[in-house]
């Protein structure tokens, strides 16, 4: 079974980017560590696999094992050095918002947990802070988000567990669209836009979550601007934004929408599916929020079908590839009212249904 | 009020000669360098070969090094200009590096300073070819210098001295031989150590495009040490860059070290771990040399600009066409490439379609018609059905030549995407994932007289392995030696890892949220082959404790030749039932 082991890792590892086939290769290599009880190749392995995971837009995945890791590095302590962990704690905390049964309590007991590992480390609190931000946000708890915001500038910080310039400044600007007026937050997306800092994430994410608030402004012209520099970089990075495509929809571009809507269509389909996730996360409330929006805009040109290659488990599949608009659009609407319904429980707020009105108002 | 910085010029000679390099032995690149420049600086006034010697006077304590060159010289002001000035350079014009230039390979002014890695004391003998007399600089590395006229005639160049400040192994004539040719060894100029007949240039250049294939790997086993499958020349369309690619006999990781040469005019700058290549060239090791290309400081590496990108592009694009002229002029042998370097090509296929179509002819997949390619075992079987999981594909490879089908294994990197991408450009090849559960959904059912005859068996089964979550079936397939399947969906491990969450841990109840989501869709099936004599004897025996026992432990060994760990409450189940046959056996 070693030898397997290893071809497997061989193999994952041939891959040059954390693809879903690489995830793949690495689930199995991680169970086999299990099975042959190689703790030190399970915690290797397993890090590894929270990586390609959440890169390749299989977050479950990474969720699924990353308790496990925790327990493992603690009692193993000789094997993992600390720092790769708590590293990695910071993506994962930032997946769970992203799943509306895991309910707030349980989110704050995870921060608190990833918190108490930071200050055992030696960690200042200034990461914390600013992960408390994000996740606050994440919640739509713009109050809070602030306050950490400004805490974590506050914080005099070792630069070891901080995320990058450039991922930083992007959460500011992030949170201060929703707090500050909107040519405040253009000013200090600026220096995002204009790629004085960048990552993986940036500037695409900063392009893509400027969208809707220049949209709800009426600032079309800007908007079209930052929609073809969202365009110019987009493949640079692996993550799936929504929001311009809610911008090619509100600019009557149907078919670029449809174009970056096909991109991703793993979403809704039949439980029998090997491919179907029972996981509803925000990804899914995002997409059926477009495809809602876009089957409304269309329908209004008179329109009563449209094409569109859907997969072939998706629940309302039709092998000719065509759909009834109105089918597809009360479909959509009520997943996206239903997935809204249970953010908007979990967070106890209209944060997420205030999204869809939004949509509607632009 | 404007001040100047003030340079601590010991320590800045200490920086730029103990920090800036990677490796001692690079001074004799510097001076081998200097020297080529003035070389080409006088080949501009007269028609001279050029001629750079070493030479080494022994002394126990204190060996030197000395070396010569019939360059231009250097006037007095150009000593005080040039060597005394850091950052200057004879190379340098209006104080701006010049990078367009192509006919001097050093740019920063600073070469020189490498040489107190190993000497305390530079001595420099130099006669200008503009005239006025000779004259010996010498330079002490805590950044003073001396300058004087020399009374005696010599001829037209440079003599440097360097007297070793501790032993090292450089001044010894064969380390420094074999320096020396590393460094210069296709250099357009005569290099000599020891004696002026004994040249180390080498014979062959391989940056000349008439150079035969075979003199190129016969200096590819010399350099490198590796007898290569092939050699590919490379040159750019400006012939900026010229040089070959050797295609390596063994399979190499993505992430390996690449090994390569690189020259910059001839010289050898870079050795190891360079970008010249694309990232998927991992398969080639390459001697190249270029005229055009910006290097560091240190001159140990290029900056990552345009022309170092539109270098690489070009010579991945000629490394493609290579493959793709074996594939039209030697098939067999690029059959040979492609088993030794599957992984780099699937890579440049996934991602380039022209390539693809060409290289689908000869890539091979395991399967059980053989090692074949896609469009041969399409043609035999109409179909291309694959298994994405090694172990999947083990476990059905009976069952599928029982039934007469044939599977691809397809559970190696890049195998399901090069499928997923022949489903694309080949629409009527029907390409089809298949599982464990898809093979389980088309075998046999029991008869109404059977299913009512073993219902209890069956149903016993379920009861049992209901705790783990694990569904069981009585169903009739081939072969009949093959006593049951087992099946675990992805859900289902994804579940099982949620499980082994501890009690204690702040995310038990976050797990315990998504394992119940996810718990509905996750499947763990062991189906029992009523063909198989075994598992008819099993479901006829009418000892339930001892049935219970058996069946239990075939769930255990399904899970363990699958290999899936086992589980803490799983991990009694062996235990309880051994104990249990002996007791039934004690008993009866």
């Amino acid at each position: 079974m070693k030898t397997e082991l290893d071809s497997l890792l061989k193999e994952a590892y041939e891959y040059n980017d954390e693809s879903p086939r690489k995830t793949e290769l690495l689930q199995k290599a991680y169970t086999l560590a299990q099975t042959i009880q190689d703790v030190e190749q399970q915690l290797n392995i397993g890090k590894d696999l929270v990586q390609a995971s959440q890169w390749s837009g299989n977050s479950p995945v990474a969720l699924s094992i990353f308790p496990q890791l925790l327990t493992l590095a603690d009692k193993n302590p000789q094997l993992e050095g600390n720092y790769s962990m708590l590293w990695e704690y910071k993506w994962v905390i930032t997946d769970l918002p992203d799943f509306p049964t895991i309910t707030k309590e349980q989110i704050f007991a995870a921060l608190k947990d990833m918190e108490n590992r930071y200050k055992k480390a030696g960690y200042s609190r200034k990461v914390i802070d600013h992960y408390y931000s994000i996740i606050y946000l994440q919640l739509g708890m713009i109050d809070q988000a602030k306050e950490f915001t400004l805490s974590a500038k506050k914080s005099k910080g070792d630069s070891y567990m901080q995320d990058c310039i450039a991922c930083v400044k992007l959460a500011n600007f992030k949170l201060s669209c929703h707090t500050e007026s909107l040519n405040n937050a253009l000013k200090i997306g600026q220096p995002l836009f204009d790629k004085k800092y960048s990552c993986s994430s940036v500037p695409v994410g900063a392009y893509a979550y400027i969208l809707p608030f220049l949209l709800n402004a009426g600032k079309m012209k800007y908007a079209k601007k930052i929609f073809e520099q969202y365009y110019e970089v987009m493949d640079q990075d692996s993550d799936f934004y929504h929001e311009p495509i809610l911008y090619c929809i509100k600019s009557k571009q149907f078919t670029k929408a449809l174009e970056l809507l096909g991109k991703d269509t793993s979403k809704f389909l039949e439980p029998s599916s090997s491919f179907y996730s029972p996981l509803k996360d925000i990804d899914c409330f995002q997409y059926a929020l477009s495809f809602w929006y876009l089957c409304d805009q269309i329908a209004c040109t008179g329109k009563t079908k449209i094409k569109f290659i859907f997969h072939e488990d998706f629940i309302l599949y039709n092998s000719k590839n065509r759909y009834v608009i109105k089918e597809l659009l009360d479909f959509f609407k009520t997943e996206t009212l239903a997935l809204a319904k249970s953010f908007d429980q979990r967070n106890e707020n209209n944060f997420i249904s205030n999204q869809i009105i939004e949509t509607f108002n632009y | 009020m404007k001040h100047n910085f003030q340079v601590d010029l010991s320590g800045m000679i200490d920086i730029l000669a103990n920090h800036l390099y990677s490796e001692d032995k690079v001074f004799v690149r510097e001076l081998i360098q200097n020297s080529i420049d003035a070389i080409q600086l006088r080949k501009k006034q007269s028609d001279i070969q050029g001629h750079i010697h070493f030479e080494i006077f022994e002394d126990a304590q204190h060996p030197l090094i000395y070396i010569e060159d019939n360059g231009q010289g250097l006037t007095e002001s150009e000593v005080h200009q040039f060597l005394a000035k850091i950052g200057s350079s004879l190379k340098r014009d209006n104080n701006k590096i010049d990078f367009d230039r192509n006919d001097y390979i050093g740019q920063f002014g600073i070469g020189i300073l490498s040489c107190f890695m190993v000497t305390d004391e530079i001595v420099l003998i130099t006669q200008s070819a503009k005239g006025g007399s000779a004259l010996e600089w010498r330079g002490k590395s805590d950044g003073t210098y001396t300058l004087k006229n020399i009374d005696q005639k010599i001829d037209v160049g440079t003599k440097v001295y360097l007297k070793a400040k501790e032993y090292s192994s450089f001044f010894e004539t064969e380390i420094l031989t074999e320096i020396v040719r590393f460094y210069g060894q296709f250099l357009p100029v005569t290099l000599s150590v020891g004696d002026k007949s004994q040249t180390v240039n080498a014979e062959i250049n391989p940056f000349k495009q008439q150079t035969s294939k075979e003199d190129l790997l016969r200096l590819g086993a010399t350099h490198f040490d590796i007898d290569f499958f092939d050699a590919v020349p490379l040159f750019n369309p400006d012939k900026s860059s010229a040089g070959v690619a050797y295609i390596l006999p063994y399979a190499i990781g993505i992430s390996a070290k690449r090994n390569h040469l690189i020259y910059l005019k001839n010289m050898l700058i870079a050795e190891s771990d360079t970008n010249i290549l694309p990232e998927w060239a991992v398969f080639a090791h390459c001697i190249i040399n270029n005229n055009t290309l910006k290097p560091t400081a240190s001159r140990e590496s290029f900056y990552e600009d345009d022309q170092l990108k539109e270098t690489k592009e070009y010579f991945g694009v000629q490394l493609k066409n290579y493959l793709i002229e074996l594939s039209k002029h030697s098939p067999e042998k690029l059959r040979k490439l492609i088993a030794i370097h599957h992984h780099p090509i699937k890579m440049i296929a996934i991602e380039n379609e022209d390539f693809f179509r060409m290289m689908i002819n000869f890539i091979e997949f395991p399967s059980t018609l053989g090692h074949i390619t896609l469009p041969s075992f399409f043609k035999a079987q109409n179909s291309l059905n694959f298994v994405q999981d090694v172990d999947e594909y083990r476990q059905l490879v009976p069952i599928a030549i029982a039934q007469n089908k044939h599977l691809i294994n397809a559970g190696y990197a890049y195998s399901v995407e090069l499928l997923e991408k022949a489903a694309i450009y080949f629409p009527e090849w029907s390409v089809l994932a298949i599982s464990a559960n898809d093979m389980i959904q088309i075998f046999d059912e029991l008869n109404l007289e059977e299913r009512d005859e073993f219902f209890d068996f069956v149903n016993l089964g379920n009861e049992l392995l209901l705790p783990y979550e694990c569904s069981f079936q009585l169903k009739k397939f081939a072969p009949i030696d093959m006593p049951c399947l087992f099946h675990f969906n992805n859900h289902m491990k994804m579940l099982r890892d949620m499980q082994k969450t501890d009690d204690e841990s702040p995310w038990k109840n976050i797990m315990d949220n998504l394992s119940s989501e996810i718990a509905p869709v996750a499947s763990a099936q062991l189906v029992l082959n009523f063909n198989n004599p075994m598992i008819q004897k099993l479901s006829r025996q009418k000892n339930v404790p001892l049935a219970k026992a058996l069946i239990k432990m075939l769930y255990i060994q399904a899970l363990m030749l699958g290999h899936h760990p086992i589980a803490k409450k799983e991990l009694t189940i062996i235990g309880d039932s051994m104990m249990q046959l002996i007791d039934l056996k004690t008993y009866a």
